[in-house]
């Protein structure tokens, strides 16, 4: 797939540019604002940075209609942006994760990414993550039977089944807290954006997008 | 930590494991999309040459916009790009925007391909069937002019109307559109249409019944049976009714629901559901106390609102307190108790009463206030003095408020530091339970504004701003004059077009102690323009009637004062049912807007009839006695028809008639505002055939035409100038002087004359009942031969009346007025037909004498027959009283009235007896009180009248000389005011 795509993207590019491109428009009204084809795109060539596959046009429409959702509501409220070098830190170890320099530019250039485009990226997925946190964790408790639960029916399994040592609860008990937590965030977030998202109203003009 | 951890793999983990980022991130296996429009590296390494904003027809909109994030001779960015699609989309012009890149010279053009926005217009509902009526549905479907057109937002409005016609019973009804776009003005009109279909019927009504009453007294309350049609108000009224007969029998906390089961298509049936639960009956007792019960249901919240609870409860013990305050027991206290409703059902609601003695406020003074005035600080307390049957208003709660009403009064005036105490003096004036209230106050140093800064403002200038305040350096500082700045501020930028400015302030104390800084802060905004103007919606009216009324200009700011003046006056017309005024796209960031015009006509035909009952009382007791009263009653109708509108101008022609056995009347108007384009100057013509029994000398049938040019000169000013011709015939039968004594009497008259009216108007409040101003009324006419007139002679009338509060909400009324006539030539005052002469008597002028019966009379019958001169003195003192059951709803007034009506101008006289028998030329003077019932179109009044020095007079019967006197009690009852 990454093959083709990269033919693809080569042979388009080989063609002679005497006749206009669409480099951009406009596939969606969102209340009174508007998604773009290029942040469609960019979404897109993100995760196949990540992954190596992206998800198909009308799920990436979705998934991009659901950050315009929190973003909108993290702007409503004057949510702090990320700090520049909380970004830059992300950027540094999503860089670093391809081994070298040179493997990290071939998968932008394979991606179609500059590196500007992947901190604007990064600092979006940065205010979702952090805007989502804030607004759900202050009212979460997680029990200690909780816990003890995730323990006993999920740890210890997935120890014995790589045939680990089992470390003692009391030494990884905040670390389950917080993986308990974040699940929580997860479960709660996707309830409140399914509600928000049947009350936004979205006008698809890209008949591609519709699922 | 979300997005946080190290490797690769960790992404995968967490993506997988808990993160919402991985929800929003997760791959589902599709490959992406060959040949995609994204730019690319490649794209981005190339120099922008040039940049176009055309349409899809290749019109060139824009060139290189400089206010654009993607700019020429900057290399290629498709960050820039979004962005500048992004602002081009915010103005709100565009509907669909694409950025098209082409190679041109050394690098590409960017092209934004744009297509218009449309814009709403005129919407219109077809087919319906009332219920809805097509009012409710274009407000149930929000489409609002000049809102930009979306297929989306239409869609959503066309399943609103649904849902309205739905609850209307329409479910099986069809909507379709017709979209019409005028591609010049981009305005989008849509016509709906409705098929409605059969109104639903209802079907099976079930009842879940938790009252002690049977379901057949329930569903006849309801007044609903299956087969009825489905309709919104039929189902309220019906919960409304049940409601009301359970609060009827004393369940307050009644309550009705009316659920709606599935819709059956197939019979076009919808079964009901009503769920009907009584709650307890509630009984009020009060202790400590006697209350009528009607009083009781007037004062406690719980029987109007129909519902018991804590918060309704507390009010109607405030309530009851209040009641007992007014009715003198100043220092009463009312409490509660809920008694349980277990036993026999009914929950017992006391309220407790202490009364305490009752007292009387006999007045109020103040010492120490030289800012404000006794008078001022009077106005704005709570605790009243007592008045006539009154005892007045007064408890220590009351006293506190009013106490702290005053401080606060002189702190918002820049007193900061003022203080004012109260004393409340015991058995005042040596009268138990008598108090008399007396504060004191301390000013103390005012506050003086040491500095005003104006930050901020880049549109108007410090110099400009400061002219618009009255919070300058060196006055006092007053919150009431920062809050006048503010509105003259904040309108000054409305009127420049920007509706968005904000104001706020600062008071910041200076180092001398009693000195501040006033910081205004002002937000401005962007500012709108008028691009343009568009009229639509009119058929019948010419456009220059419309275009005339609006003061919206294009190149002029965009100022919603004149758009509201705008709707004013077009509504002023007369000719138009709506009238909306709209910016196009008014949340676009583009500055420059277009202003929609829409008019919707009303009908132009207009037809009315009634019929009623009138009441006349007349000024003679029978046919042959001159002095008494006579009631006449008859049965009257009316018919109206006008057409408005008439020529597209806005002008009226109109018909009216009525008809009574007293008397009839067909008026036929034409009424031209606007006249030659001038918005104060107006046009009447009339056309009047009037008989009528005004007095009981005569019966007269009148033939009126005439011409009135109105011309309102100022807001209280306003000049009429007329010409009227008039033949008047005098039914011989009817006539109760002897012929040969006057004889043009009997024969008919034609009178031509000119005339002009000076008016001016100062009256404030109601002009039915005003308490302060003036009203002053000059009116001269001229009835020549020369204009076909069969007399001559000159009439002037003029007319003062002014109108004082004096306090405490007492009102001084007083006016004057004078007449005279003269002929003129060879005619002499007995050739002045009777109907144009001067009367006067009845009770709005001198209450001394029945209607029209003041001044002289025929020797021989002694009948009225009017004068040439008119001398009327009114004063009235009109004060509030509280009356038992009527509480303070009906006020009184005494009054004194003296003069008469004069045989002529060098007859009047001073004097309070005649010199003669047959002479009633005198002064009369009339004292009396009335009662005054405030309405919305006027007070009613019943006046009783007592002339002091009624006169007698000589008439001859039979041959013999007889002494009539005239009636010296005299009572009316009226609607309007006197004067």
């Amino acid at each position: 797939m990454r093959r083709t795509g990269w033919i693809s993207f080569c042979l388009l590019w080989l063609l002679p540019l005497a006749a206009q491109q669409v480099v951009d428009r406009i596939i969606a009204r969102i209340g009174d604002d508007i998604l773009m084809l290029s942040e469609l795109e960019e979404l897109r060539a993100f995760q196949q940075l990540i992954e190596g596959r992206s998800a198909a046009r009308p799920e990436l429409f979705e998934q991009l209609v659901r950050q315009w959702i929190v973003v909108t509501e993290a702007e409503a409220v004057n949510f702090p942006h990320p700090a520049p070098a909380q970004v830059e830190a992300a950027f540094a170890q999503l860089a670093d994760s391809f081994g070298s320099r040179e493997a990290w530019q071939a998968r932008l250039r394979e991606a179609g990414l500059t590196e500007a485009a992947v901190r604007r990226l990064l600092e979006r997925q940065l205010l979702v993550s952090s805007y989502l946190d804030s607004k759900f964790r202050p009212a979460l408790t997680i029990e200690e039977t909780a816990i003890q639960r995730y323990y006993e029916e999920e740890l210890i399994p997935q120890m014995r089944t790589r045939n680990q040592p089992l470390p003692p609860l009391d030494r990884v008990r905040e670390q389950i807290r917080e993986l308990l937590t974040q699940r929580e965030i997860s479960r709660r977030a996707t309830q409140w954006l399914e509600t928000a998202r049947a009350q936004v109203r979205v006008e698809i003009l890209d008949e591609s997008l519709k699922p | 930590m979300i997005g946080h951890n190290g490797a690769r793999g960790w992404w995968r983990k967490s993506a997988a494991d808990v993160c919402l980022l991985a929800g929003l991130l997760a791959a589902a296996g599709a490959h992406a999309r060959p040949g995609t429009q994204h730019p690319g590296p490649a794209l981005e390494q190339q120099q922008v040459a040039g940049i176009r904003v055309v349409t899809e027809d290749g019109e060139l909109i824009a060139e290189n916009p400089a206010e654009l994030p993607l700019q020429p001779g900057q290399p290629f960015s498709a960050q820039a790009v979004r962005e500048s699609i992004q602002k081009l989309y915010r103005t709100g012009l565009y509907h669909t925007i694409r950025a098209e890149a082409v190679p041109f010279e050394a690098g590409l053009r960017v092209d934004f391909v744009v297509a218009w926005n449309f814009f709403v217009n005129r919407v219109a509902v077809q087919g319906l069937q009332e219920p809805p009526t097509p009012a409710r549905a274009l407000t149930a479907m929000r489409l609002n002019l000049g809102e930009p057109f979306r297929q989306s937002g239409l869609e959503a409005a066309l399943e609103r109307l649904r849902l309205l016609l739905e609850e209307e019973g329409f479910y099986q009804a069809r909507v379709d559109y017709t979209l019409r776009p005028r591609a010049e003005t981009r305005q989008m009109d849509i016509v709906v249409r409705v098929e409605p279909g059969e109104r639903a019927r209802l079907g099976t009504i079930a009842l879940e019944n938790q009252t002690e009453f049977a379901d057949r007294w329930l569903l006849e309350k309801a007044d609903l049976q299956p087969g009825k049609s489905v309709q919104a108000a039929r189902l309220e009224r019906a919960a409304r009714r049940i409601r009301e007969a359970l609060v009827d029998e004393g369940h307050l906390s009644a309550r009705v629901n009316i659920r709606r089961g599935a819709y059956d298509p197939e019979r076009n049936l919808l079964p009901l559901t009503l769920e009907v639960i009584a709650g307890p009956r509630v009984r009020v007792e009060v202790e400590g106390a006697r209350i009528r019960r009607g009083e009781l249901r007037r004062l406690l919240p719980i029987y109007q609102e129909g519902a018991v609870d804590a918060d309704l409860l507390r009010e109607g013990a405030r309530d009851l307190r209040d009641y007992l305050e007014g009715q003198g027991y100043f220092d009463s206290q009312v409490d509660y108790t809920v008694g349980s409703a277990e036993e026999n059902g009914v929950q017992v609601i006391t309220y407790h009463v202490e009364r305490g003695p009752q007292r009387r406020l006999a007045g109020i003074g103040f010492e120490g206030n030289e800012f404000f005035s006794d008078s001022l600080l009077l106005s704005i307390l709570r605790i009243r003095p007592a008045g006539f049957l009154d005892r007045g208003r007064f408890s220590t709660r009351l006293l506190n408020a009013d106490r702290e009403a005053i401080q606060a009064l002189y702190v918002a005036n820049g007193f900061l530091q003022a203080r004012v105490a109260a004393d409340v003096l015991q058995n005042y004036g040596g009268r138990e339970g008598d108090l008399f209230v007396r504060f004191h106050v301390q000013e103390g140093p005012p506050t003086i504004i040491g500095d005003v800064q104006i930050l901020g403002n880049e549109a108007f200038s410090d110099e400009l701003l400061l002219d618009q305040v009255e919070t300058l350096p060196g006055q006092f500082y007053s919150e009431a004059n920062v809050q006048r700045a503010r509105m003259n501020i904040l309108r000054l930028y409305f009127e420049q077009g920007y509706s968005d400015a904000l104001f706020s302030y600062e008071v910041q104390p200076l180092d001398t102690g009693d000195r501040v800084r006033l910081v205004y802060r002002i937000t401005e905004g962007q500012r709108r323009v008028i691009r343009r103007v568009l009229l639509d919606g009119y058929h019948h009216t010419r456009r220059g009637v419309i275009a005339r009324e609006v003061l919206l200009k294009p190149g002029e700011p965009l100022s919603e004062l004149r758009l509201v003046e705008t709707q004013r006056r077009l509504y002023n017309l007369g000719i138009f049912r709506r009238v909306h005024i709209a910016p196009q796209n008014p949340e676009g960031s583009d500055p420059a807007k277009t202003v929609v015009v829409l008019v919707e006509e009303a009908p132009r035909y207009t037809m009315a009839y009634g019929g009623g009952f009138e009441v006349q009382r007349l000024g003679g007791g029978g046919e042959e006695d001159p002095t008494g009263s006579d009631f006449r009653f008859s049965p009257r109708i009316l018919f109206e028809i006008s057409k408005s509108n008439f020529g597209g101008r806005a002008h009226t022609l109109s018909f009216r008639t009525r008809a009574s056995t007293l008397q009839g009347r067909a008026l036929l108007s034409y009424l031209a505002p606007n006249f030659l384009a001038n918005p104060s100057l107006s046009f009447v013509l009339t056309g009047l055939a009037d008989k009528s029994r005004d007095v009981r000398t005569f019966s007269a049938t009148r033939y009126e035409g005439s011409m009135q040019l109105n011309q309102q000169v100022s807001p209280i000013t306003s000049l009429f100038y007329r010409y009227s011709f008039r033949r008047v015939l005098v039914d011989p039968d009817s006539l109760r002087v002897p012929p040969e004594r006057i004889p043009l009497f009997s024969q008919p008259t034609k009178i031509s004359s000119l005339g002009a009216t000076w008016v001016r108007d100062t009256r404030q409040e109601n002009p039915a009942d005003p308490v302060q101003g003036t009203y002053n009324n000059v009116d001269l006419s001229v009835a020549i031969e020369a204009f076909g007139s069969s007399t001559s002679f000159v009439r002037l009338f003029y007319q003062n009346s002014s109108f004082h509060s004096l306090g405490r909400r007492l009102v001084f009324a007083r006016s004057v007025r004078l007449g005279i006539q003269e002929p003129v030539g060879d005619t002499r005052t007995t050739d002045i037909p009777l109907p144009e002469r001067f009367f006067a008597g009845g009770g709005t002028s001198l209450r001394g004498f029945g209607l029209n019966q003041a001044g002289p009379r025929d020797p021989d019958t002694g009948f009225p027959i009017g004068g040439l001169a008119l001398l009327v003195f009114n004063h009235e003192l009109r004060f509030p009283m509280r009356l038992p059951w009527l509480g303070g709803r009906v006020g009184g007034a005494l009054f004194y009235d003296a003069g008469n009506v004069f045989e002529r101008a060098n007859r009047i006289t001073l004097r309070t007896t005649p010199r003669a028998p047959d002479d009633l030329n005198y002064f009369s003077h009339t004292i009396g009180f009335g009662f005054r019932y405030q309405t919305p179109i006027g007070p009613v009044r019943l006046d009783l009248a007592y002339q002091l020095n009624a006169a007698e007079f000589t008439r001859v019967e039979n041959g013999t000389p007889r002494i009539e006197r005239l009636p010296r009690f005299q009572f009316f009852f009226n609607i309007g005011p006197i004067f």
